[in-house]
């Protein structure tokens, strides 16, 4: 009999543990560590490159899914591509202006571009929904 | 000693509902954002300008509007929140849950992204 209840308790167990990893998986706001990694290590770096996009006159941000957690950069050379973790994120809050001081001026895209940076088009990922 | 091992049994259960459950519930209050609080439909979504440094920057908005201006002035707002486009780009689900009436009512809403 306690061998049965023990086996029960054990089974009930596993059930919890199952239900609790797959409510884990099927959330929105993505693993909880990985997000805060990526926040803390995201926080100081700028979305851009040193170019823009002539088009634009300024560097443009292409929005990918939040889901995203590299980028694929492509150049002449060696090395001929560099995968990238995507730390940027557009969130709620209003940060305040959107020109802080200190901020370098920008090179237009060269008439034989060597690197896809220089296109001045970079990507950030989407906010996880309304926060 | 029959009872004393259900007993037993059940104080393990109930540890280990704990130990699983209740933090995931006391860590994150908007539930892995699938219950997202009442979102504010007068604000945007931005990247914000990075002071001189090792990576200096400008700041970035997500949509042309609403963008930020007095309260006395006009403004515009996003009507319907589920519609946003950045919404549909993964799959994901969020109940938008707020109190309507006095009486303790409350509004459910569920949406699905797929």
């Amino acid at each position: 009999m306690q061998m049965n209840w023990l086996v029960l308790c054990g089974r009930i167990a596993a059930v919890m543990l199952l239900t609790a990893m797959a409510a884990q998986l099927a959330e929105a706001g993505g693993h909880h560590a990985t997000e805060k990694r990526y926040f803390l290590r995201g926080r100081n770096k700028s979305w851009h490159s040193g170019w823009y996009n002539p088009a634009a006159g300024r560097p443009v941000p292409l929005v990918v899914p939040p889901t995203s957690e590299f980028v694929s950069e492509y150049s002449w050379g060696v090395p001929s591509s560099r995968v990238m973790p995507l730390y940027q994120q557009f969130r709620k809050p209003y940060p305040g202006a959107g020109y802080a001081p200190g901020s370098r001026p920008f090179m237009p895209t060269p008439d034989q571009p060597s690197d896809t940076v220089q296109f001045g088009i970079h990507a950030i990922r989407g906010p996880w929904g309304s926060y | 000693m029959q009872i004393h091992s259900r007993v037993m049994a059940g104080v393990v259960c109930l540890a280990i509902f704990c130990l699983v459950e209740l933090p995931a519930a006391d860590a994150n209050p908007i539930n892995g954002g699938v219950e997202a609080p009442t979102p504010d439909v007068f604000s945007n979504y931005y990247y914000p300008a990075i002071p001189a440094g090792a990576y200096p920057g400008v700041g970035a908005q997500l949509y042309v509007s609403p963008r930020p201006v007095p309260a006395r002035v006009g403004h515009t707002w996003i009507t319907y929140p589920p519609f946003m486009p950045h919404e549909y780009l993964y799959q994901h689900r969020r109940r938008y849950i707020r109190c309507s009436g006095a009486m303790g009512m409350r509004n459910d809403t569920r949406a699905y992204w797929w």
